[in-house]
């Protein structure tokens, strides 16, 4: 295919073609890795001055932090639920506070140059994120809403399987630990054994072999 | 005459059209490719002897001791990036332990069990093949780490000690990955038994560095398409990045607790099993290579061991690159290997 022929219609016709093939599955990840930033540093390419800028370094969409919970029934989970949002909502604070740094230092590397190349102002866009990220992610709030945030996501799902364990009669936690315990210890013992059995005798083939 | 956006956006969609095609074509890379033969199982930890090649051997065999977190296939990625074949070109007869995939029933196996029983095994198993006294023992990471703390807790078992991007003062001021553990609430890190996710922590890796590793490292293909062995290279990363073990819940809880949040390795204060791991009873060799571009174990957390470690048996050395490249590069392999193999062959 002559390069000149490509326009983006055919192009991700193309592409879809290839996403329904018997192409390689860690292939497929990486075209619709390309493709999602292609367009996504298109749309940043096409409008670096305009309005909404900070919504190109949004921490909450890269790290796939932005979808809320459905609701349970139970109680406990309900509290755990609102805990999960608060704690979301907290930590999508500190991702929002990312971003508008990020601008700032983006619109100040701009304003130092004149006529940026579009490399340019994607290597802008890449310092200005990972340094705004390297300020916030230190701060006392960001470790303070990042410990809130997987501490709720964890009790969330400890109750879940609970509940889930519970509705189905499935053995409890306490039950398999037990017994992934003694699987551990019956796995080590033996392992130290034959070690020990493998020690002897490597140590009796060697005497019996000076001997003969 | 084409904008400085419009001439970005035609070479984009060049460049991805040129890679669906070349991916089209592809068959999947594979990695870990250098021959080598299984000598001891158990459980899902396999210990590997690779075939020597046909040269003059080197007497002390080198046990090479990776991560828990991703594949040790990285120390063999491709033949012109693998620091397994570099040491078979220089004689060495070379080990590896693959720890394998844990699953549910692993979730109790802790470091004590890793340190003191898996490895130790997997070091009297490579001893009785290679008919030595001692090994050389290579760790790396993670794997460092363990290395450390078995030479300290085994001295007569290892005849020189090598450690590359190793962590030892996990609370350095600006290491990001120490800011995560340091964040989870020590009562909830100790009732949780479940193992921890490999897709979580490639997340947790990839926060890291949240805009460089997941926009800006999909944003050009043309940076791929006009070299075969890039792309290649690049594929084989992936798939490399992409396989990623569970981590075994104990033991990562007790790594981040005792490690991240604690720095017990630094202060000399970690216990395993009934002992007390201390880095001054290292009575070996220690070459520790660190990465000048680190952003996962920054170059200060690796140095760190120099205050524990006999001066006149510590050196140290740099390697220009990041975590990974550090002993992938083509660069950094041919230091790394240079100065690895004429410290070995010092008496």
């Amino acid at each position: 295919m002559n390069s000149k022929d490509n326009n983006t219609e055919s192009l991700f016709k193309q592409l879809d073609s290839l996403l329904s093939s018997n192409m390689p599955e860690e292939y497929k990840t990486i075209l619709r890795h390309f493709q999602q930033q292609g367009e996504f540093f298109a749309q940043f390419i096409q409008q670096p001055k305009k309005e909404q800028l900070s919504d190109f370094w949004n921490l909450s969409k890269t790290l796939n932090v932005n979808s809320k919970t459905d609701a349970f029934t139970n109680q406990t989970i309900l509290s755990l639920i609102k805990r999960l949002s608060t704690a979301l909502d907290k930590i999508t604070e500190q991702h929002t506070r990312v971003s508008q740094q990020a601008v700032g230092i983006f619109q100040s590397q701009l304003s130092q140059t004149e006529e940026p190349s579009a490399e340019q102002l994607c290597e802008f866009w890449l310092q200005a994120g990972e340094k705004a990220y390297e300020d916030i992610s230190q701060s006392r709030q960001y470790k303070h809403a990042n410990q809130e945030f997987f501490e709720a996501i964890k009790a969330l799902s400890q109750a879940h399987q609970e509940t889930i364990q519970q509705f189905y009669g499935l053995p409890n936690q306490q039950t398999v630990e037990d017994l992934q315990k003694g699987l551990h210890q019956l796995r080590n013992d033996f392992a130290s054994y034959k070690e020990q059995t493998d020690t002897t005798i490597n140590q009796l083939t060697a005497r019996l072999e000076q001997l003969t | 005459m084409l904008s400085s956006a419009q001439q970005y956006a035609a070479n984009w969609k060049e460049s991805f059209s040129m890679l669906m095609r070349q991916l089209e074509q592809q068959t999947e890379p594979h990695i870990a490719n250098t021959k080598k033969e299984l000598i001891y199982r158990e459980n899902k930890l396999r210990l590997f002897r690779y075939q020597p090649l046909n040269i003059q051997q080197v007497k002390t065999p080198i046990l090479l001791c990776y991560a828990l977190i991703n594949r040790p296939d990285i120390v063999d990625l491709q033949d012109d990036r693998s620091l397994v074949l570099r040491l078979l070109e220089k004689g060495h007869p070379v080990y590896l332990i693959d720890w394998g995939y844990p699953d549910s029933t692993d979730c109790f196996t802790s470091l004590d069990d890793y340190i003191n029983g898996l490895l130790h095994r997997c070091i009297q198993r490579t001893k009785r093949d290679a008919a030595c006294e001692q090994v050389d023992l290579l760790g790396i990471c993670q794997g460092g780490v363990f290395s450390l703390c078995y030479a300290a807790l085994h001295p007569k078992q290892i005849r020189k000690l090598i450690t590359i991007v190793t962590p030892v003062d996990c609370h350095y001021p600006g290491s990001r990955l120490s800011l995560w553990p340091q964040s989870v609430d020590e009562e909830m890190l100790s009732e949780t038994t479940t193992n921890i996710p490999g897709q979580q922590l490639s997340s947790l890796f990839n926060a890291l560095k949240p805009f460089q590793l997941s926009h800006e490292k999909y944003r050009q293909p043309s940076n791929l398409v006009y070299n075969k062995k890039k792309l290649l290279t690049f594929l084989r990363m992936e798939k490399w990045l992409n396989d990623t073990p569970d981590l075994a819940g104990l033991a990562a809880r007790e790594f981040f607790h005792y490690f991240y949040q604690h720095n017990c390795l630094q202060n000399n204060s970690l216990q395993l099993g009934k002992q007390t791991v201390s880095l001054t009873k290292i009575k070996c060799p220690v070459l520790n290579f660190y990465a000048s571009k680190d952003h996962i174990v920054p170059p200060a957390s690796t140095q760190a061991l120099r205050q524990h470690i006999d001066k006149y048996l510590y050196q140290e050395k740099a390697l220009h690159g990041g975590h990974i490249g550090a002993f992938t590069s083509k660069e950094t392999q041919h230091i790394l290997i240079n100065t690895l193999t004429d410290w070995l062959n010092q008496s």
